[in-house]
């Protein structure tokens, strides 16, 4: 049996704040309590491509899944949704007052240690980057931290056999394709086509009601202890604002406005190319 | 039925409107026999109603009069439209060669008439534009549905739509001042403005809601209203029973309160907007209060203190319920990503809307959740919510959401959407509820048009073959073809 | 400060990350001095032209049998970091960013990836990048030395190498231990090279608007008739309704063309991101509110479908 570690987070949905919502409180917070929440993109895919192994290994060999995500009590829904897609088992660690937004290497300690003294996984996948904090880092410190491999923009998994995954990734260049055996951090990056399934009400019935471990960050001394001094400490944050003039092109078809951009606007500019 | 051949009336429709207003590119008219009722099939891009034979521009009441003659005449199946953000079937071309007649181009606002407190517009006019523009000169026409951002006025009023501010302000049924409709026969009626009138039945309610089965609407007139969104209060609560969410809701309509806003959603629904602040399991309550700022503060400190009585509510902060009141409508944008989504997950999510007095409401809302968790195959969510409060009873907006397993696009209908559609119409029907509670008959549940209306049927009828004898207006609409 | 450049020569792009990591150092630093590069290269490289576009006075050499970051990683560690006071950048590709984190891990200094700028003074080093998915701009004070700093793609403008050759500092051919075992059959596939969004000078990106793959595929035919390259947004590449090579934005190419022609896209930060530096961006989305309008030069609210169509048909067929 291969056991896969999948740490996830989710994420406020930054989409859905307004130009005006974007201001910061003095401890350098923007606040998005308010807005809906959603799967970080990266570990959405690394969670589906985690179930298609099933699919793909066609019950000649299985998989145990452990799902664990750092974050409040609103994260449990989503844990519970992996529950009821059959998840073995669910962790989540509850930060408290922590700002983790900018301590990818806080989280890393906590993925570590929860694979080096609980689950001993096979394969970690996760997602490369999340939405909130764009560190990028995550996956790579937690193989280090491991002292495993890592491969990262992932965008393809198979079985190979038993021990081993078949993994495609983006490299610069081009794609590269290989054999990986355990242990090794894979690093979910663009991957086309792997948007979650939903489970069923009757799944969510049978499974949904799995418990969820809830941790907090005492339960990890070693990542509790990073937190007082930050190697990059947050000075501060500036609304980016992109605007041109955005001059609108009035006319009664769309026909009409298509001439005027050639005409006013394109066949000088082309010509000069 | 059509007494002439494709060809024909598409050449007598060129020559009433020139042929840059007949349009019979096929991709256009594919996207023309049907609407969101068939969501699935649009997503797949399965046509499986007869693609019509043309769509047609119309620019002036004069120009539908005659189109419609035209049709009346070679008894041609005429499918009136505007925003095309229909979902119940309405706008399905439900007959060999019928004509979709778009009004969108009648877009002119005619009259802003801040004295007498209306606004008189062509049935093109996009709702949002029109009450955008209001809301710059700090008025408003109350009326906002979630399909704001897509539907236009004639649409609106053809289908007795509602508008999320309803407990406040009414249906659009409460709005709608005067008219202009044109009949099969090219008769051109206008219904005057005025307040009140007490002259015999009041026809404009023949108009209103006739979802393009008896006449085409041309004008509209609607009373507009003091925007005022600065004195808006918002109050959210948790709770764990809808029974009790029910009491809270029917002690506030009772009291004589009227919030803009007396919403009531059940764990499975409002889970999927209010997750951030309500743990699992929990229902939610909102409510909004507005008008001038004595009156709005007064509503949000009576429906405080009645809410109060019910200990099982707690209150969230109330950024949380501002925050989702200004994400409230459906666009474009949302409607491309959530077709990306079906495609990418097979998973597909409906709603049905529907209505009962207090004393039947949460039977109806429990016992159909109850069947289709047990009878319908493959549902992935199953829940709802109330939004439309009135004196006497609410309504109930079921939300369902499905895997599509081993179903061609064109038999996803019958397997999951209409087996569904049919298990919420009996629960109804079973305790005295109304199966539409605003997004029409259409022709997805024009079968139960006789469960319905009952003895009074005779009176639906009898205007449908008064109005339309030749059976040119939407047909399956409102009344079901005989198969 | 004294900064030493990493540069990975067995990738193609390996003359774009000197150009643009000297751009950086040029437009983007204060305070910083490059030194030294430290280049990895294969066998078959040419060494005077790896010198030639070094944009610093002295060059390490590393020669590998494989192009791995495992053993990469395990290089750098051999430079040894006693000189604990540099910063050390890396291009902002994918193995750049992957060694910045993973290098400055190993030698217990600090890591970011995707820096905009970077300022030393007497105080201390500060950067800035953006976070919350490009909406908003952080700046870091950094604590703890080496400094390991992935810089972002977009942050730049590429400047040509023209001061002298550099000289060789050291070189070696690392010698494989066991740090890919993990890895067998390891394939490279070289990607798509004539489709060059980066260099374009004229382009159409286009996004979910499009609705579906046919929409996407009439986009790239009118794309082809106006002599435009062609890009999507992340959405779309992730639909699979285009390949990811044609991705634009902050997880693929950020183009600079002249004329960017942007058409049923939102206008997501991350998305545009990577079209920003564009001449004259002109947006087609039938959504009065896409924001993506009030972010172009010229603005056309219309179906897209019939505005790309016409538009195609005014271009002259030569072009």
């Amino acid at each position: 049996m291969m056991k896969l570690l999948l740490p996830f987070s989710i994420t406020p949905d930054l989409e859905a704040l307004s130009e005006k919502d974007w201001v910061f409180t003095s401890d350098l917070k923007v606040d998005t309590s308010f807005t809906p929440l959603d799967w970080n993109s990266f570990d959405e895919s690394a969670l589906e491509m985690s179930l298609k192994l099933s699919n793909q290994a066609e019950g000649s060999f299985c998989f145990y899944r452990y799902a664990l995500t750092v974050g409040e009590m609103p994260c449990d829904r989503f844990l519970k949704t992996l529950a009821a897609l059959k998840f073995d088992e669910l962790f989540r660690v509850n930060p408290g007052d922590a700002d983790l937004r900018f301590r990818p290497e806080v989280i890393a300690r906590i993925i570590a240690s929860f694979a080096q003294t609980y689950a001993h996984p096979d394969f970690i996948l996760m997602g490369r980057q999340k939405q909130v904090g764009d560190n990028a880092c995550t996956p790579l410190l937690t193989a280090e931290l491991l002292g495993w491999p890592c491969v990262t923009q992932v965008i393809e998994i198979e079985p190979a056999d038993e021990h081993r995954l078949r993994v495609t990734s983006a490299v610069d260049g081009g794609t590269a394709v290989q054999t990986i055996s355990a242990p090794c951090v894979l690093s979910v990056g663009d991957a086309p086509c792997t948007y979650l399934r939903v489970p069923t009400l009757k799944d969510k019935m049978t499974y949904g009601k799995k418990a969820i471990t809830v941790m907090k960050l005492e339960d990890f001394p070693e990542a509790e202890v990073l937190l007082s001094s930050p190697n990059a400490e947050l000075c501060s944050l500036t609304p980016i604002h992109r605007e041109r003039e955005g001059v609108l092109i009035e006319a009664d078809t769309p026909e009409e406005k298509a001439e005027i951009l050639y005409r006013d606007y394109l066949k000088g500019r082309l010509e000069r190319l | 039925m059509a007494l002439m051949k494709r060809e024909q009336i598409v050449e007598g429709l060129i020559e009433i409107l020139g042929s840059e207003n007949v349009i019979t590119d096929e991709q256009v008219l594919k996207e023309s026999s049907n609407d969101r009722y068939r969501k699935y099939e649009q997503v797949c891009e399965v046509y499986t109603q007869p693609i019509p034979a043309a769509v047609v521009y119309v620019h002036s009441t004069e120009e539908v009069a005659q189109v419609l003659k035209f049709a009346n005449e070679y008894q041609i199946n005429i499918v009136p439209r505007t925003g095309h953000s229909a979902i119940e079937g309405g706008l399905e071309t439900a007959l060999e060669n019928s004509v979709v007649v778009d009004g969108s181009k009648m877009n002119k606002v005619l009259k802003v008439d801040k004295y007498n407190m209306q606004v008189t517009c062509q049935c093109g006019v996009p709702l949002q534009d029109l009450d955008d523009m209001l809301q710059e000169q700090g008025y408003t026409t109350g009326h906002s549905p979630q399909s704001k951002p897509l539907a236009q006025m004639g649409g609106l009023v053809a289908t007795r739509s509602i508008g999320q501010f309803s407990t406040l302000y009414g249906g659009i049924e409460d709005m709608v001042v005067g008219l202009e409709a044109v009949f099969p026969n090219g008769k051109i009626c206008r219904i005057k403005n005025v307040p009140r009138r007490s002259v015999g039945p009041d026809i404009r309610n023949i108009i209103i809601g006739n979802e393009g089965a008896l006449c085409y609407i041309t004008e509209v007139t609607v009373k507009i209203f003091k925007y005022r969104p600065e004195n808006n209060c918002f109050m959210g609560y948790t709770l764990d029973n809808m029974k009790t969410g029910f009491e809270v809701l029917r002690e506030v309509m009772v009291e004589g309160y009227k919030p803009s806003i007396a919403r009531l959603y059940d764990p499975a629904d409002g889970g999927m907007s209010f997750s951030h602040f309500a743990a699992p399991g929990k229902s939610v309550l909102i409510f909004t209060a507005e008008g001038p700022a004595a009156i709005a503060e007064a509503t949000a400190a009576g429906i405080k203190e009645i809410v109060s009585r019910f200990t099982e509510c707690e209150p969230v902060d109330p950024k949380y319920i501002e925050k989702w009141f200004s994400h409230l409508n459906w666009g474009a944008e949302q409607i491309a990503q959530e077709r990306e989504e079906i495609r990418a997950t097979k998973n597909i999510g409906i709603t049905t809307e529907v209505s009962g007095c207090w004393d039947c409401i949460y039977e109806i809302y429990d016992t159909a959740r109850k069947r289709i968790m047990e009878e319908v195959p493959d549902i992935t969510l199953i829940g709802g919510h109330s939004s439309h409060s009135y004196i006497n009873g609410t309504n109930m907006y079921f939300v369902y959401y499905y895997n599509i397993v081993d179903c061609p696009p064109e038999e996803e209908i019958n397997k999951y959407h209409n087996l569904i559609n049919q298990i919420i119409c009996e629960q109804v029907v079973k305790y005295g509820g109304s199966i539409a509670h605003h997004h029409g008959l259409g022709k997805a549940r024009a079968h139960y048009v006789h469960e319905e209306y009952g003895s009074s049927f005779y009176m639906l009828d009898t205007l449908k073959k008064a109005f339309d004898p030749n059976g040119i207006m939407n047909m399956g609409t409102l009344i079901p073809l005989r198969k | 400060m004294k900064a030493i450049l990493v540069l990975n020569a067995c990738a193609n792009d390996y003359r774009i990350q000197s150009q643009f990591l000297a751009g950086f150092l040029q437009q983007r630093t204060k305070g910083v001095e490059a030194d030294t590069a430290v280049v990895f290269h294969t066998q078959e490289a040419d060494r005077a032209e790896l010198l030639s576009s070094v944009p610093a006075k002295e060059a390490i050499l590393i020669c590998l049998t494989k192009a791995r970051t495992e053993t990469m990683l395990n290089q750098l560690e051999k430079l040894g970091f006693e000189q604990t006071d540099r910063v050390y950048l890396f291009a902002g590709n994918c193995f750049g960013s992957e060694l910045a984190v993973r290098m400055g891990q190993r030698c217990g200094g600090t890591f970011l990836t995707g820096v905009d700028t970077v300022q030393c003074t007497k105080e201390g080093i500060t950067v800035t990048k953006s976070v919350y998915s490009g909406h908003m701009e952080a700046e870091f004070a950094l604590k703890r030395a080496p400094y390991c700093l992935s810089v972002s793609r977009s942050s730049a403008e590429p400047v040509m190498q023209k001061g002298p050759t550099a000289e060789i500092l050291e070189e070696w051919t690392a010698r494989e231990d066991t740090e890919n075992d993990f890895s067998e059959d390891y394939t490279l596939i070289p990607g798509n090279e004539e489709k060059n969004l980066e260099t374009a000078p004229f382009l159409l990106a286009a996004g979910s608007g499009a609705k579906n793959k046919e929409g996407i595929e009439a986009m790239a035919q009118a794309a082809e008739k106006m002599g435009a390259e062609f890009g999507v947004s992340r959405p779309v590449a992730m639909s699979a309704w285009a390949p990811m090579s044609c991705l634009i934005g902050v997880s693929g190419a950020m183009i600079k063309p002249e004329i960017c022609i942007a058409a049923g896209v939102s206008g997501a930060p991350a998305f545009y991101a990577g079209i920003e530096k564009s001449g004259f961006i002109v947006s087609v989305n039938s959504d009065p509110r896409a924001p993506i309008h009030r972010k172009s030069d010229i603005a056309i609210v219309d179906d897209w479908h019939t505005v790309l169509k016409h538009l195609s048909d005014q271009f002259p067929k030569s072009l």
